[in-house]
């Protein structure tokens, strides 16, 4: 379209056109910066959080028998029981059997408030292999950890039982969360993970010290 | 960057294009005429009896029976009719899951139960089932994993409404790696095909007959 006449090979004298086509290096560096950015998007997407990251929450970890100290509460596990079977007195007297196919696990917690009274969501047993496990709903909130309020000043004891294969126990970790609002979640809160010290031979002492019929409930 | 000096070579006819078209083009017949990129039309669902198991990858179910049970009044009323189906669930999935309820007058169930997508005849009532795990002396909801429960749905009967001679569920399968970029572990069934909104596949039909307990 250059009214500039074609210059024959050899001569260089002639004006270059005003507007010449991008050259080579110009386009292959223009492709590159393209891949490049297109590299770093996909590269970017991989870094980005994972939804237990994002909205998960933050763990201190500890063993049985320790303090463990989260940011708003400190909790601790002092024993682990076996049961067959769990005999339940509600007020009235009445009395029920509940029975698994598993094996109950009684953990014997405590828990401490540091400055606002705090209360426990639905504890998890987290197994070796990583299978939640949430405690029973064949035991009444109201006669476990979760139903009280953690309050700063003096130690909270109750229970969290679970319902599970015997496979499941060596190994186990408690989870202890706090509850989270119904309609309006708070991310990241504080939770416990306390190791219930399970190695092959206490669980075969948990397996053969497992009692027949373990009461809860009932006047006190 | 320029043309080789003197004209003696043959102008080349820009080929590539054109047979590259035609190459695209054969090949999006072929595709066409053996029905597209459409999912190909899966085996139509298995048409299974009483113990049948059904593979649900995160569940295992089993359909044990189907039975009319009677729950007296302990008031001195007349009591209620019942068609009971029996199920035993094993849990595969990696946390404990809650029962749910089953799909139900065109309404999609929930969790665990959702995957019995339709109950064929229908039983109208305004509850819909119950279910739950009922044989361990208290009530219960949970499926733990690596556990097998026996779940039983209750569908009330009204009175002098008979129970059907037999009944027939239809199966879905659940998706362990449901698409989305949120990795909550709700459960979520294999739809029948890629379309957005598509229904749940059928995977199998189980007939139960049920077995009148006196008073059915």
């Amino acid at each position: 379209m250059s009214t500039v006449t074609p210059s024959r090979p050899g001569t260089t004298t002639t004006p270059r056109p005003a507007s010449r086509p991008p050259s080579r290096l110009r386009r292959a560096g223009a492709v590159i910066a393209g891949i490049a950015l297109a590299a770093a998007a996909v590269a970017v997407q991989a870094v980005a959080l994972e939804h237990e990251d994002r909205l998960g929450n933050l763990t201190w970890t500890g063993r049985i028998g320790d303090e463990v100290v989260a940011s708003r509460f400190s909790a601790r596990v002092t024993g682990v029981h076996g049961a067959k079977s769990i005999q339940i007195t509600d007020v009235t007297d009445k009395v029920e059997k509940a029975t698994t196919s598993g094996l109950f696990v009684i953990v014997e917690v405590g828990a401490t408030a540091h400055r606002e009274p705090q209360k426990f969501g639905p504890p998890v047993l987290l197994a070796e292999d990583g299978k939640r496990y949430a405690a029973t709903d064949k035991v009444k909130p109201s006669l476990t950890i979760t139903h009280p309020y953690i309050q700063p000043g003096w130690w909270t004891e109750g229970v969290a039982v679970f319902e599970v294969p015997v496979a499941a126990l060596t190994g186990a970790r408690i989870v202890l969360p706090l509850t989270n609002g119904f309609f309006i979640k708070e991310a990241n809160l504080p939770e416990v993970e306390i190791d219930l010290g399970l190695d092959d031979a206490a669980t075969q002492r948990l397996i053969a010290g497992a009692e027949d019929v373990y009461p809860m409930g009932g006047k006190k | 960057m320029t043309s080789p000096p003197g004209g003696g070579t043959r102008r080349r006819r820009p080929v590539a294009v054109p047979l590259a078209i035609l190459a695209v083009a054969t090949g999006l017949g072929i595709t066409a005429a053996l029905g597209g990129f459409a999912k190909a039309p899966e085996a139509p669902p298995e048409q299974l009896g009483p113990g049948a198991t059904v593979d649900q990858k995160l569940f295992l179910t089993k359909f044990v029976a189907s039975r009319t049970a009677f729950q007296p009044d302990v008031y001195g009323g007349e009591g209620k009719r019942f068609l009971e189906i029996e199920l035993e669930v094993t849990n595969k999935s990696d946390r404990t899951q809650l029962v749910g309820s089953p799909g139900h007058a065109g309404k999609k169930g929930l969790l665990y139960a959702q995957s019995l997508l339709k109950m064929t005849p229908e039983i109208k009532n305004e509850f819909g089932p119950i279910s739950a795990i009922t044989d361990e002396g208290v009530p219960s909801r949970q499926l733990h994993p690596g556990m097998t429960a026996t779940v039983v749905l209750r569908y009330e009967l009204e009175r002098g409404q008979r129970a059907p001679e037999q009944v027939t569920f239809d199966v879905g399968v659940f998706d362990p790696e449901p698409p989305g970029f949120s990795a909550d572990p709700d459960l979520t069934l294999e739809p029948e095909s890629d379309v957005e909104g598509a229904p749940p596949e059928v995977e199998a039909r189980v007939t139960l007959p049920v077995r009148r307990g006196g008073t059915g």
